[in-house]
């Protein structure tokens, strides 16, 4: 865990698995001092500052330029201030005592869904080239007996392979957390 | 997965029901949540994403329009129903005083066939 005086790094496992015991850790954090300032590569970007007591939520939207004052704008009203996005992901923080961002279950089943349309894409796409680039190396090696071209196209299958794993896996996860509140 | 407009079946959801409710006069988003909890002496409120969500979905649907805030909240949009939305409204007062006519008869019909019993 990098860390100086002012700023502070927190890795993060992924917000498909861990976001609730995330937004806890990101609450103790803050009661230290270390408040969430941005996301950064895997991870947090936490800021020194006035030790508070601060509940976090992770929404999801993806938002054109002229919605985004408005989206914030609701939040704010319900006592949510923003602190943070990254694509489609947002981040929030409020006094302890505000009321859920979600207020019933079938809209939190949209921020699901609408969380899993990308990685249901990535998903597909690197799957099938792992398929693919398998079959051809097989192919390669028995038919054709073209060894340089297996060789290429094995490189071709890890490559998508260590894609697509982590999109099943994301993608999984967000799935079965929509199917929590269907 | 055909859950993704819950205006369709023209059924609106608990939220849904409550947001146009409060939009029968035009209202910004903090106006909005104050307006549910006090109708509702407390008893429901709703979330900042649950409302987003279902203004964006009323707007497709044509049951708001967004308008602009007057005086002080010249700046905040306000929303409120159209005419698609207040039959919508209305309907759903009617089909949710039917549902509950119909349990209060349910109970009542049991406690007669408990009373012929003894």
């Amino acid at each position: 865990m990098g860390r100086n005086n002012k700023t502070r790094y927190m890795p993060s496992m992924g917000l498909a698995f861990v976001e609730e015991s995330e937004m806890r850790k990101l609450s103790r954090l803050a009661e230290d001092g270390w408040l969430l300032e941005s996301f950064a590569f895997l991870g947090y970007k936490l800021r020194r500052g006035e030790r508070q007591k601060l509940i976090y939520s992770m929404d999801t939207y993806d938002l054109k330029p002229g919605e985004r004052e408005q989206y914030y704008e609701m939040f704010e009203a319900g006592g949510w201030k923003h602190v943070c996005s990254h694509g489609n992901i947002h981040i929030f923080s409020a006094s302890p005592d505000t009321k859920p961002i979600y207020s019933d279950r079938s809209t939190l089943y949209e921020k699901y869904r609408r969380a899993i349309g990308l990685w249901r894409l990535l998903t597909i796409i690197f799957g099938l080239t792992a398929i693919l680039s398998y079959t051809l190396h097989y192919i390669s090696l028995t038919n054709w007996r073209d060894y340089y071209l297996a060789n290429i196209l094995f490189t071709a299958f890890t490559a998508s392979l260590s894609f697509a794993v982590p999109s099943i896996m994301t993608y999984t996860a967000f799935f079965i957390r929509q199917r929590r509140f269907k | 997965m055909s859950r993704n407009n819950s205006f369709t079946a023209q059924q609106l959801t608990d939220s849904a029901y409550y947001i146009l409710l409060s939009m029968l006069a035009p209202r910004h988003g903090y106006a909005i949540m104050k307006y549910i909890e006090e109708l509702t002496d407390g008893e429901i409120t709703i979330g900042p994403a649950t409302l987003y969500t279902l203004i964006r979905k009323m707007q497709e649907a044509d049951y708001i329009v967004l308008g602009e805030g007057e005086g002080e909240d010249e700046r905040r949009k306000t929303y409120r129903v159209t005419e698609k939305g207040r039959t919508a409204i209305l309907n759903e007062i009617e089909r949710r005083s039917r549902m509950a006519e119909h349990g209060k008869k349910a109970i009542n019909m049991q406690e007669v066939d408990n009373n012929g019993e003894k």
